[in-house]
């Protein structure tokens, strides 16, 4: 029962939690010139799995975009995560830490890790913007890294 | 009149003793240039210099990579490297040549994981561990233009696409089982520096120009052009920056302005002809450097035995008066001072594995010479009390030691270590020698020996040792042993289904189950191994690198494609003691008391010892441990050493050597244990594993005669990549207390004469290094020895920090 509850949660997690970050990609490529300019001339697609759900995040013609499959091309990277609340936990905490996430097993992926960390560069304009916005203490400097596990 | 003249006064003043004693007293207010290059290079803050990597982005944006084959096209990259490179000259210095365009920074690769800092470029000058600088012009270029053109060629992404998503690199990236070093470019060597200061490079460009016009294949007629192109390159940038000196005269004050014009004059002689003093030694070695580092990873190139190498320029210059003492000393120290200029570029997650270290370039001094008497020489006490006094990380400093080493060195070595409280490590010629001459090294070159990077050990000038090529992480391996072949971490089937802990019958089982798991991890490593070594042969050879290794020559071949007189690849081990005093428990209190039952321990290891604390209690009292001088936990340990060395024996290197393993772990210890579950020693998940080849902190309750009995029973000839052995010291027992010091000299003569291979010393009260964690602003250049390197205790981690604090204090 546990676990047939776990999956649709899991699956609802998953669309949340990328169409948050597709969202927060929206917002910053209006208000942030340095992510508009990051973002201007990629065509690249990103897909996030978590069990048998999956969603992608695709930019092109400086647009970002998100559905429930790449339409027309298959993905240039593919996430999957293996803790998706481990990450989520993580990446709240480190947004750009994308190193950490594969060295706490809490994702696996495929592809050209070059897609990694442009998205951990693009994570880390929205935590720089951020922290501006709100005249936050820099993440580094709150707890810091705390390690791999 | 010799540069350090005016400088020295106070030197001069003094009545002139025999160089020996004025060797002795030597302190940095003798030197007050060295003072202030010391306080310069502290003061400084890591800038990223994005200048290697815009202009050989901006070079194969013009040129594209094909039409040539890969060695030309390496040696014309870097001939444009060297000739637009910019070429500071720095107030004060008496060696000129910048691995960067700042006093103090690092370099980017973007052919290798530059591109892992990407995510943090708009934080990486605010990051809590090791923030470094980055002008936002810089960050721009990098992320718009840099990264992205290197997307599909690094070499990462070439063994990936060749190799089809390979199993070894995809375990290599999960970060708990292994590391492949290769992902971050050739490193880990000793260059021939004895014919850059005896031969100088034009004579190597006709060798190579000789050759080239015998060779009949054409691959070699290649390696000779690209050989000849990159030491071309070199000599120019040498000049270039003998320019940079007269510009800078220009706009200097009088006595400024003539050791610039007269650094200029030498470097328009070196190291293009040979040295004839002991300055155009050292400037024609860091010139060289430098331009290594272009070519490729700044970590872990070596220098080899400097005292025997510039020994006869000193002495002339001695003999002759060009020099005295404190000249020499100051010359010496600009140059150590130089080998500080760069750092290593660590993301935020690797700070974990390698946070805190420099660069790594070791210093070999003392030991035997090829024909097996003694080489120590008034260069090698110089360069120890240089060491001293000036107390920094750089360089690793390397004390060879063996049964015929003079009582004043050893006195020296100890006193050093005593008063820096890191440095130098000591290496026991006798067993170092056995091991390499085990492995094929011949005697005469085996007797050669420099320390590169950490610890490791190779035939200076004349072997491509790669010798950080794989960080096995052994507590891993005891994992998928007591799982059946699932990591619990990442809960994925990485090795054969070898059952459960609760199913096998008897320790042979396991420890069957054990070599299996271990045959499997390393036959992954090899690959990934190999697959890297095949992308650098293909992508990045290095024809500079190769010029100055012996073998080369008359193989014509590059390193990179097994040229060099000795080819091996060295391993690097983590976790020796505590999966050794794992084995132990299972086998005693498990198997033959029963103290335990198997599906207990299964259990509480899933429980990581919560409610089990009886069960963790037992397996912590109820079995020996190694570092007690115990022979059941010790011959544990012995037959692991003796195990992995016969397993990754059984495959070949990837330029047809051999493997060498050694037991020694960066701060490794304390990333990996942070990805290891419980283990049956009793230590907790997350704990830090045991640095290098040392006992586990906290067992060794016998004392450290027992300890290092314990450690010299390890096999050398099956540790060719040699160990790193830590112990503590409180400095409060040996500040001015010589016969405390002369105590541990004496344990330490004892345990190299039973054969242990290395030892290093921090030498730091308990409540000094609590106060540095609290205060670091108090503490800037305390140093420590991690596990191989000579490290600032407030650049290190919090954990590693704590397990460094936590490490067994020997009262000799």
């Amino acid at each position: 029962m546990k676990e047939k509850l776990a999956r649709p949660v899991r699956s609802l997690a998953l669309h949340a939690m990328v169409l948050s970050i597709w969202l927060l990609f929206k917002v910053m490529r209006l208000v942030d010139p340095n992510f508009r300019k990051a973002v201007a001339s990629l065509d690249t697609t990103y897909s996030f799995r978590c069990g048998r759900s999956a969603r992608v995040l695709s930019f092109s013609g400086g647009r970002v975009r998100t559905g429930r499959t790449a339409k027309g091309r298959g993905p240039d990277y593919e996430i999957v995560f293996i803790d998706l609340p481990g990450a989520l936990r993580q990446m709240a905490k480190h947004p750009n830490d994308v190193l950490a996430l594969m060295a706490q097993n809490k994702i696996t992926r495929t592809g050209n890790d070059y897609y990694l960390f442009l998205i951990g560069y693009l994570f880390g304009l929205c935590e720089s913007r951020l922290q501006a916005i709100f005249r936050l203490p820099h993440a580094a400097r709150r707890s810091g890294h705390e390690g791999l596990a | 009149m010799p540069i350090a003249e005016k400088e020295t006064l106070t030197a001069r003043a003094r009545p002139q003793t025999n160089p020996m004693a004025q060797i002795a007293s030597l302190t940095l207010t003798d030197l007050p240039r060295l003072k202030r290059l010391r306080q310069a290079l502290l003061n400084e803050r890591t800038a990223i210099c994005i200048e290697r990597a815009r202009l050989v982005t901006d070079y194969f944006r013009r040129h594209g990579f094909e039409g040539t084959g890969p060695l030309m096209r390496q040696a014309n990259v870097l001939a444009y490297l060297l000739d637009n490179l910019p070429t500071p000259i720095f107030d004060d210095e008496l060696i000129a040549g910048s691995t960067t365009s700042h006093r103090l920074g690092a370099l980017l690769f973007p052919e290798f994981l530059a591109q892992a800092i990407w995510p943090e470029l708009a934080t990486i000058d605010e990051r809590k561990h090791d923030p470094v600088r980055l002008a936002q012009d810089d960050a721009g270029i990098l992320a718009g233009e840099v990264f992205p053109f290197w997307r599909d060629l690094t070499v990462t992404e070439y063994v990936r696409r060749e190799g089809g998503e390979p199993q070894s690199l995809r375990l290599a990236e999960q970060l708990v089982f292994y590391i492949l070093s290769k992902a971050n470019g050739i490193s880990h060597i000793i260059p021939n520096y004895s014919a850059v200061v005896e031969r100088g490079l034009e004579a190597l460009v006709d060798e190579a120009a000789t050759k080239e016009s015998e060779a009949t294949d054409p691959e070699v007629v290649e390696f000779h052009m690209a050989t000849q192109i990159s030491l071309k390159a070199l000599i120019g940038f040498a000049e270039r920056y003998a320019l940079a000196c007269e510009a800078a005269a220009g706009m200097a004050r009088a006595q400024r302005a003539d050791e610039l014009r007269e650094l200029a004059a030498t470097l328009k002689k070196v190291p293009a002809g040979p040295a004839r003093t002991l300055h155009e030694g050292l400037q024609a070695i860091w010139i060289t450097q430098v331009a290594l580092h272009q070519e490729s990873s700044n970590t872990a190139l070596s220098f080899g035995r400097l005292d025997q190498v510039l020994y006869p320029l000193y002495r002339t210059d001695m003999e002759c008066g060009r020099l005295d003492t404190a000249g020499a000393a100051e010359l010496m120290g600009s140059f150590f001072i130089k080998m500080g200029d760069h750092t290593p570029l660590v993301p935020c997650a690797g700070h974990e594995l390698f946070g805190g270290s420099s660069t790594n370039q070791a210093v070999t001094i003392g030991g035997i010479r090829s024909d097996g008497s003694d080489g120590t020489n008034e260069l090698t006490y110089l360069m120890l009390k240089v060491g001293e006094i000036l107390a920094l990380r750089e360089p690793n400093l390397c004390a060879r030691a063996h049964k015929g080493a003079p009582g004043p060195y050893r006195r020296a070595v100890m006193q050093s270590i005593a008063s820096t409280g890191a440095a130098p490590a000591i290496y026991n010629d006798e067993a170092v020698v056995y091991a390499l001459t085990e492995k094929g090294v011949a005697l005469e070159d085996a007797r050669d020996y420099g320390v590169i990077g950490c610890v490791e050990t190779t035939s200076a000038g004349r072997t491509m040792g790669m010798t950080g090529a794989i960080l096995l992480n052994l507590a891993s391996v005891l994992e998928l042993a007591l799982n059946g072949g699932v990591h619990p971490l990442t809960g994925l089937q990485v090795g054969p289904n070898t059952g459960g802990l609760a199913t096998l019958e008897s320790f042979d089982e396991l420890y069957s189950a054990f070599k299996l798991q271990l045959d499997s991890i390393v036959t992954l490593a090899v690959d990934g191994n190999a697959r890297f070594a095949e992308a650098h042969a293909v992508l990045h050879p290095t024809p500079l690198l190769s010029s100055l290794i012996e073998g080369t020559s008359e193989s014509g071949r590059d390193v990179t494609a097994g040229g060099a007189r000795y080819n091996s690849s060295g391993v690097a081990v983590i976790g020796l003691a505590d999966v050794a005093d794992s084995l132990t428990a299972i086998r005693q209190v498990v198997f033959d008391r029963k103290l335990v039952s198997l599906k207990e321990l299964a259990q509480a290891l899933a429980a990581d010892f919560d409610g089990y604390e009886k069960v963790r209690a037992l397996l912590q009292y109820k079995a020996p441990k190694y570092g007690t001088d115990d022979g059941n936990a010790d011959s544990m340990a012995v037959e692991l050493v003796s195990l992995i060395d016969s397993t990754f024996s059984q495959h070949v290197g990837p330029r047809g050597g051999r493997y060498h393993v050694g037991f020694w772990t960066i701060t490794m210890h304390t990333g990996f244990g942070k990805l290891t579950g419980s283990l049956p020693s009793g230590r907790r998940r997350g704990e830090p594993l045991a640095s290098g080849a040392t006992p586990v902190n906290g067992v060794a309750r016998k004392g450290p005669t027992a300890s290092l009995a314990s450690t010299a029973k390890l096999p050398a000839r099956q540790m060719a990549n040699c160990i790193a052995v830590n112990h503590k010291l409180p400095r409060s027992i040996l500040n001015g207390r010589p016969e405390m010091i002369e105590k541990v000299e004496q344990l330490v003569r004892a345990y190299l004469e039973r054969g242990g291979m290395q030892i290093q010393f921090t030498v730091q009260d308990r409540q000094t290094l609590l106060d540095a964690q609290a205060n670091p602003e108090k503490y800037r250049d305390l140093l420590v020895r991690v596990s191989g390197y000579t490290a600032y205790f407030c650049d290190l981690n919090r954990s590693m920090q704590d397990e460094i604090i936590a490490r067994t204090e020997d009262l000799p």
